[in-house]
């Protein structure tokens, strides 16, 4: 049985990341810009709003356009295939299923730490 | 007296395979094999690879022994052996000279570690130093990556090497890079040709970890006296020469050695290289600045990304039901579509170098007139084809202009690899660059720039240019102006349905 079945459960575990890595933390030390997700089959979105190694918030269902982090994943199946470790990341990036709409390299490779 | 036919012995791990070459002493190819290598995925996600480093050594001692098999009964002299490697690859040893790691060029760990680099420095002073970025490619983040995610592992590692000072560790006991190896490590001080102490010293890494270094084409020992019973040899003392890194190699087999001089590598990828006689950093920090094999001579490096690639993808989805060679086969298809391919494009990756800013990985496109009723002209497979390669030829186009635009001098354009094999793709590349081309007769040029080190360094030939003008047979490929104008607009149409499907 998968271990997430849903965009909720998936979520914790994003804060629950954060809150139990130091490493994870240590990463983004130095991190606070906004992250926006977008799930294109439901228009779902998700803010990850980081505050350097002070904590985290996750707020489901709102959105902000001018994030400068903003990931789209095709569907929210596929958020949970990627948690469940059904699919890889770089096979999700190449297939067009998560795309990085806006964000520079240097944060998002932060971001892999409590996504990915 | 005995008459014995000199030659030497050259080893490339390119990208894909393990190449074993014996080069005549007048820079001929007399015999070559090639076996694939095998990389490990060591993660779900794909970012964590490795080589399989027993694999390796054992595909070498396979390939050399064939080679040295074939030619048994002639009565050959081995000058020297001398090796060159994909570059960015790296390997860790531990006390004893065991691998603890080796990983190839498209292992990015060092996404995870990244983050360790940029809280000291910022990537424009990194850039400085080391012409190089991002981080998440190079050395330096691996050897963060297990100081922070393997410490068993990190606290085990001795040396730290570039996969072709590997390879001569392996022949010859001794610890050595080259400046076209450890440019690509991001631990090189580019300007000043060492080790970079700031990156060192800032990352307490034990400068131990770091070999000397020395210029290609350095007599750097003899092989093994083990390996020489192993390969069956009949001939003691042979001389091992340091290379380094495969592009640089392929440069100098093309001859592309002189200030200005632009040579382009038709291989898996497409690194498009302008030679320069000091180490110019690109502002922008995103062409890369590296050694070249030569004293006083660097390379601004733009990137076509995955042409070769490309073209063997599509050969091998499209054509390998039908008869004959595909090679051969696209080489026709060429001549039977007109420049723009009946407005077929193609988008499978191939474009300007931007690998800093890139944070998705496109999707793979052609656009083509569709079967409707109104349609005149419908494309076919050779002007699938032709989209294939235009598509290749319009990426390396996008870095020939941004390398162009570093010199404001004349420029000599060469190009040598496995696609420049096509004189169909050579003409329509020398149409879209709307340059003459020179290519030289030999196009597996990485196992002649190998041989010519190995020429140097035993001082057959005290400098490369009298080499090239010795032993050089080259094909001038000239453009066609009114082609060449042709297809500026092609580009443009390209490039801006481009800018659409980008988008998507």
């Amino acid at each position: 049985m998968s271990e997430f079945n849903s965009i909720e459960s998936c979520l914790k575990e994003i804060e629950n990341r954060y809150i139990t890595s130091e490493k994870v933390r240590r990463k983004l030390a130095n991190y606070d810009d906004p992250i926006q997700i977008t799930f294109l089959d439901t228009n779902r979105n998700v803010m990850l709003l980081v505050n350097k190694d002070q904590g985290i918030e996750v707020k489901d269902y709102t959105s902000d356009e001018n994030a400068p982090v903003k990931i789209e994943f095709l569907s929210e199946k596929i958020m949970l295939e990627l948690f469940n470790k059904e699919l890889g990341a770089v096979k999700g990036y190449s297939s067009g299923k998560i795309k990085v709409i806006e964000g520079q390299i240097r944060n998002l490779m932060k971001l892999r730490s409590l996504m990915f | 007296m005995e008459n014995y036919e000199n030659m030497i012995l050259a080893i490339d791990i390119s990208s894909n395979s393990v190449k074993i070459g014996l080069v005549s002493d007048n820079l001929k190819l007399v015999q070559f094999n090639s076996q694939d290598i095998k990389i490990i995925n060591e993660d779900i996600d794909g970012f964590v690879k490795s080589f399989d480093m027993d694999d390796l050594w054992n595909k070498i001692t396979i390939g050399v022994n064939q080679i040295l098999n074939k030619i048994k009964n002639r009565n050959i002299k081995i000058m020297g052996i001398s090796t060159c490697a994909q570059r960015i690859a790296s390997v860790f040893l531990d006390g004893k000279g065991d691998v603890v790691y080796g990983g190839p060029n498209v292992d990015i760990r060092g996404i995870d570690s990244a983050y360790l680099i940029e809280d000291d420095f910022s990537e424009k002073d990194l850039f400085e130093i080391t012409g190089h970025s991002p981080s998440l490619l190079f050395c330096l983040a691996r050897l963060l990556w297990f100081r922070e995610e393997e410490k068993e592992t990190y606290a085990k590692i001795g040396k730290v090497l570039m996969l072709d000072d590997w390879l001569v560790y392996q022949l010859t006991g001794i610890f050595v890079s080259d400046f076209s190896s450890a440019a690509e490590s991001q631990l090189l001080n580019i300007k000043k040709k060492e080790w970079s102490s700031e990156i060192i010293q800032t990352f307490d890494f034990n400068p131990d970890f770091f070999p000397e270094i020395v210029e290609s084409g350095t007599l750097v020992g003899d092989l093994k006296p083990n390996l020489v019973k192993k390969f069956n040899f009949n001939q003691s003392n042979i001389p091992i020469v340091k290379a380094g890194g495969d592009t640089q190699a392929t440069l100098l087999g093309m001859g592309a050695i002189e200030k200005g001089d632009i040579g382009i590598s038709l291989g898996t990828t497409a690194p498009l290289h302008l030679v320069v006689d000091k180490p110019i950093i690109d502002p922008m920090n995103n062409y890369w600045t590296s050694c070249h094999s030569l004293k006083g001579k660097w390379l601004i490096e733009g990137h076509a990304g995955n042409t070769g690639a490309s073209y063997n993808w599509f050969k091998k989805c499209f054509l390998s039901n039908l008869e004959g060679n595909p090679d051969i086969l696209m080489d026709s298809y060429l001549k039977m579509s007109p420049p723009g391919a009946l407005s077929t494009y193609a988008y499978l990756g191939p474009e300007n170098m931007n690998i800093k800013n890139q944070t998705s990985i496109k999707r793979g496109i052609f656009a083509f007139q569709p079967p409707m009723m109104i349609s005149e002209e419908l494309p076919k497979i050779e002007d699938f084809a032709r989209s294939v390669l235009e598509n290749i030829a319009f990426g390396i186009l996008e870095n020939y202009r941004a390398l162009n635009s570093y010199l404001d001098l004349d420029k000599r354009t060469f190009c040598a690899g496995g696609m420049a094999k096509s004189e169909e793709f050579c003409k329509m590349l020398a149409n879209v660059v709307n340059s003459e081309i020179t290519t030289p007769f030999v196009k597996d040029s990485a196992f002649i720039g190998v041989a010519m080190n190995t020429l140097k360094a035993l001082e057959v030939y005290s400098d490369y240019k009298a080499m090239i003008k010795d032993l050089f047979t080259y094909e001038k490929i000239r453009n066609d102006p009114i082609i060449s104008e042709n297809y500026k607009s092609i580009y443009l149409e390209w490039k801006n349905l481009k800018i659409k499907v980008d988008k998507l």
